[in-house]
């Protein structure tokens, strides 16, 4: 009975896997860029701010992309200007420096006939404050859509997961993919 | 003692009324889930400012008003046969508030019914608002699913 169960479990593991597998196309030796791929935008727009490169990460976001930060002066942005304005006063300057985002595995991905993508995933930032480590965890959601250009971020959204023990131990697993400097906070 | 007891009395009081700021600043998204819960799309809509972000994880992903969201929520349920739809917010797991603005984390399970078969769908809103003229406003949600 045991193993027919551990069978059953196997079985039902595989289809699940599969079924999650199921419209990802084999690869066909394609780069993928942002000019074809909505998943490439993200990564670079990421590696952008990492490099502190934000003429690069304004080329990768529509300039009225929505943005919910908390992290930020403002809660809410209607434009990536007004974002990168409040970001840069933020870490130019002032005790915060280092800042870093790293992004995990994708939780979810979509994306219509029509040219509109979402995704969402774990992420870490990690900064410093007068030379002191630090690191926040959350969830990020990028919206995006694909223009003459190619792919664009529209919006995104940092759902914080600090403060929250009962969440957070929720999501220890999805955490675990990443190697946490520091100490949560401030 | 007198003076412990009076301190205390003003600590509580501080305590209360920070909670009752919070509660001001999120209750516009508790109207919106209340009310969306009952079929109530014009209270729903009273709570948000005229001019919103909302990110969703259905297509076309992202909208600037509750009303265009709406629209293409009932369009997608109707498409896909989905009823019986239903929010069930737990407390913000995560506040920011200011005087003007506010920022909450809602983990909130989604209950419904494709074709009949009951679905839940557990994740986070993140909600953001503004205090204005008319008092606190929705001005921005993001719905993501989470394991």
């Amino acid at each position: 009975m045991h193993k027919v169960l551990l069978a059953a479990a196997a079985c039902f593991l595989a289809m699940s896997a599969q079924a999650v597998r199921a419209d990802i196309r084999p690869y066909d030796g394609t780069v993928l860029t942002p000019q074809n791929s909505p998943t490439a935008a993200v990564t670079e727009f990421i590696a952008a701010l990492n490099t502190g490169d934000l003429d690069k990460a304004a080329g990768l976001v529509a300039p009225s992309a929505a943005i919910v930060d908390p992290n930020s002066a403002m809660f809410t942005y209607h434009s990536f200007a007004d974002w990168r304005r409040d970001f840069s006063r933020t870490f130019n300057g002032s005790a915060f420096t280092d800042y870093r985002l790293i992004a995990g595995e994708y939780l979810s991905m979509g994306s219509t006939s029509d040219g509109r993508s979402d995704c969402v995933m774990p992420a870490v930032v990690t900064f410093r404050i007068e030379g002191k480590e630090f690191h926040r965890r959350g969830i990020m959601e990028f919206v995006e859509a694909r223009t003459k250009d190619g792919w664009r971020i529209t919006g995104w959204a940092w759902s914080s997961l600090e403060l929250q023990p009962f969440w957070d131990s929720l999501h220890e697993p999805v955490f675990r993919q990443f190697d946490l400097p520091g100490s949560h906070g401030p | 003692m007198k003076h412990r007891l009076l301190a205390a009395a003003s600590m509580m009081l501080l305590v209360t009324t920070a909670h009752a700021a919070d509660d001001a600043a999120l209750a516009p998204f508790t109207q919106f889930v209340d009310a969306t819960n009952a079929g109530d799309t014009a209270k729903a809509a009273s709570a948000y400012a005229p001019t919103v972000t909302i990110i969703d994880e259905f297509g076309p992903h992202i909208w600037s008003s509750y009303a265009s969201w709406s629209r293409d929520l009932a369009a997608d349920f109707k498409a896909n046969a989905v009823t019986d739809f239903h929010m069930a917010a737990a407390p913000a797991s995560f506040k920011k508030i200011d005087d003007k603005t506010g920022y909450g984390v809602v983990p909130t399970v989604l209950t419904y019914k494709v074709k009949g078969k009951p679905i839940s769908e557990k994740g986070l809103f993140t909600v953001s608002t503004a205090k204005g003229a008319k008092g606190w406003r929705i001005t921005g949600w993001a719905w993501s699913t989470t394991p």
